[in-house]
């Protein structure tokens, strides 16, 4: 993991007794809201419905044990003794108050930790493949590319007051599991013929109101030319970008309007001129940074392991956890175990105190002390033996973190929604969590087999639901909560933004829908290895239409 | 923000408080109550957009932030908010139960499980 050297400690610490001053000076009136407001906004508070909510940076998702720990203190000391992972890998406290805040910040620079660019028209969090540095399919790890970037990006001064927020994503595997496409640079990381690391640049994807996939902008750029490639597009987006409408201030709209080919062009024009600048990578650089992300000493073990394939055989519960939850690992006798925060009746995305301990233990004492906040709201032990698998999963089991439904079905990914939300149009989480009670029985769920749901309560679309194989979308229809459905959105490699089937559900009818769509596609699928997304890019919306709305018509 | 069209709806005030965030309503007593029981009632919308004013002052006095009026109907344990969402900030908390740390610190299962 990354280490801060005195310059990330220096920049971190003052901006906590910044911040300390600058919270005294608004509780004594010192400071009125409106000139404190983009004050906490820039170190991540936000007020919502009931209480202030901050909003801390996991970089690429990367967690340790006495991160966890720290964040189970606090979620204990200063909140309800709960946290919320969103799906850009970070973390929320719904119940902090303000007063608390710079302490809370003190207490989190600790663990190098910060809350900072978490908010804001700046470059946010780098997010990045939370399989990094396990993945089989894995080219190169990713981790080193985003904190590059994430160094780049912290406090650039030319990018501090951005047309709109920005946001990065880095995937090291062909399969991504990053939602690059959606992100408003992503970066996948590709070798050339001449075996050469570099990246193919998608810009402009983008969810919330509009929603776009990212242009493709170049094939392969060397990996040395990272920044100035960024810098070029950021630099085209500060100029361009419209300031003048809040809704089409993303770099999504300006591709839009100008055409990704006018960008492009913009781009590389740009580019030329700063290419060969101080931001060209130096291989030693390059090397210094991914030192940090080295993998850990493996043993050298064989790929089987007898304590695993004895459970296997014997432990009817540990198989089914096996078979969804855990993912192979690039080195032999190892393993990815998926901790899936949405067992029935769950928070998506919630882990109380006492459960983030637990995973700091066996990170700590099976796991290298390695743990990763996925995009889908869950968290990952990215290295552990399968020797001590069956251990590790009697531990979770305990803590009620065993649930083995990662990808299924109820594997949802939710918004908070108008629980927590100011901006919400309707409730996201009862909804997931009525659709995992609905959907409960494990049978069921591996019949139906890989099928991603996504709900968001407002159409900013912070729960992904334009690229959720099923997405659901609360709306405000005169003062009642409805739901609008849309099908086939997928956000990985082969990206798509989600259709909208027809009208809206009221809340008593969505889970309803939800099962007619699931019955359908189980009556009309070619044989059961053929995928929900399969079956729908295979015969369209037309049979979810007709079953959704055809009794109505 | 999401409020009512403007109509002759009962209305009350609420804000969050600046220090904790809390919400908070605007009482006779020209206090805050986390309760919306204690809230006062203005019948008239001149009344509310006294009411209003007045809660201002707070604003200006940085005891709360946000202040506006929220559209109510009378039921037997006090006001009810019209809109769902002002119904949820009433209710002081989530409409689910929060996945939070109640019992003792459960970290011994490592212990008990080795
Ligand atoms: C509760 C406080 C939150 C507020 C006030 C908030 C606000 C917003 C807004 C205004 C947008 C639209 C921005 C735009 O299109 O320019 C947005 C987008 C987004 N938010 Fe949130 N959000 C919140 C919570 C979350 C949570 C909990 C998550 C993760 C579950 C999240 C992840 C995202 C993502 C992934 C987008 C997509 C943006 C895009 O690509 O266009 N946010 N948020
Ligand atoms: S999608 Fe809307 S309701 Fe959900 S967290 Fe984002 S802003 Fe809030």
């Amino acid at each position: 993991m990354y280490r801060y050297d005195e310059f990330d400690r220096r920049f971190v610490t003052g901006r906590v007794e910044q911040f300390r001053d600058q919270v005294l000076r608004r509780l004594s009136g010192e400071l009125t809201e409106d000139q404190f407001k983009p004050l906490r906004l820039m170190n991540g508070v936000y007020l919502q419905l009931h209480a202030y909510m901050l909003r801390i940076a996991i970089p690429y998702g990367g967690l340790n044990a006495a991160r966890l720990r720290k964040l189970a203190d606090i979620a204990m000391k200063y909140d309800r003794g709960f946290g919320h992972f969103t799906t850009r890998q970070n973390l929320q406290f719904h119940w902090i108050e303000l007063k608390d805040v710079p302490q809370i910040l003190a207490d989190l620079a600790e663990v190098e930790m910060h809350a900072i660019q978490t908010s804001g028209n700046c470059i946010r969090n780098v997010s990045a493949d939370h399989f990094a540095g396990a993945a089989v399919d894995e080219i190169a790890d990713p981790r080193p590319y985003a904190e590059i970037l994430r160094q780049w990006s912290s406090l650039h001064p030319e990018f501090t007051y951005l047309p709109r927020k920005f946001k990065l994503a880095v995937s090291g595997s062909a399969h991504d599991r990053a939602a690059i496409q959606v992100h408003d640079i992503g970066l996948q990381i590709v070798r050339n013929d001449a075996g050469e690391t570099g990246f193919t640049v998608y810009v402009g994807g983008g969810l919330g109101r509009s929603p776009f996939i990212g242009k493709k902008v170049r094939d392969f750029l060397p990996e040395a030319e990272l920044l100035s490639y960024c810098e070029a597009i950021l630099r085209v987006y500060n100029m361009f970008g419209r300031r003048d409408n809040k809704y089409k201030a993303r770099i999504k709209i300006l591709i839009h309007e100008a055409g990704v080919d006018e960008i492009r062009r913009q781009v590389e024009e740009e580019y030329a001129q700063i290419r060969d600048s101080r931001l060209t990578l130096p291989k030693a650089e390059l090397d210094r940074i991914a030192a940090y992300f080295a993998a850990p000493e493996f043993a050298a073990l064989p790929e089987r392991s007898q304590a695993h394939e004895q459970a296997l055989a014997g432990d009817r519960a540990y198989a089914d956890w096996v078979e969804r939850n855990v993912s192979p690992h690039r080195q032999p006798g190892y393993a990815i175990a998926t901790i899936a925060l949405k067992a029935v009746g769950e928070v998506p995305g919630d882990i109380s105190a006492d459960q983030m301990r637990v995973v700091a233990d066996i990170a700590e004492r099976y796991g290298h002390d390695e743990v990763r906040v996925s995009h889908e709201q869950n968290l990952v032990l990215p290295h552990l033996r399968k020797d001590d698998l069956p251990q590790v999963f009697a531990i979770l089991q305990q803590a009620e973190l065993a649930s083995p439904h990662a990808g299924l079905i109820t594997d949802i990914i939710s918004c908070p929604g108008l629980d927590y939300c100011s901006l919400a149009n309707a409730r996201s989480i009862p909804v997931a969590q009525r659709i995992t009670e609905r959907f409960a029985d494990l049978k069921r769920q591996r019949d139906i087999g890989d099928l991603k749901l996504k709900i968001s309560g407002c159409i900013n679309a912070c729960g992904h639901h334009h690229v959720g194989h099923i997405g659901i979308l609360g709306v405000d229809r005169k003062g009642e909560e409805f739901y609008q459905i849309t099908l086939g959105g997928s956000g990985d490699e082969n990206c798509s933004i989600g259709g909208i089937v027809g009208k809206g559900f009221s809340s008593d009818e969505i889970v309803d829908a939800v099962e007619k769509i699931v019955d359908t596609y189980i009556a009309l699928r070619a044989s059961p290895s053929e995928s929900f997304l399969e079956a729908f890019r295979r015969v369209g919306d037309a049979p979810f239409r007709e079953a959704l709305y055809a009794e109505a018509a | 923000m999401k409020r009512a069209a403007k109509g002759h709806a009962l209305q009350v005030v609420t804000a969050n408080a600046l220090r904790s965030g809390s919400v908070v309503f605007r009482t006779a007593g020209d206090d805050w109550s986390l309760d919306i029981a204690d809230a006062v009632v203005a019948e008239t919308s001149e009344a509310g957009e006294a009411l209003l004013a007045a809660a201002m002052r707070d604003v200006a006095a940085d005891v709360v932030v946000e202040a506006y009026l929220v559209d109510v109907e009378r039921q037997e344990n006090g006001p009810r908010p019209l809109l769902l969402r002002e119904r949820i900030r009433a209710l002081r908390g989530p409409t689910i139960t929060e996945n939070r740390t109640l019992a003792p610190a459960a970290t011994g299962l490592l212990a008990a499980a080795c």
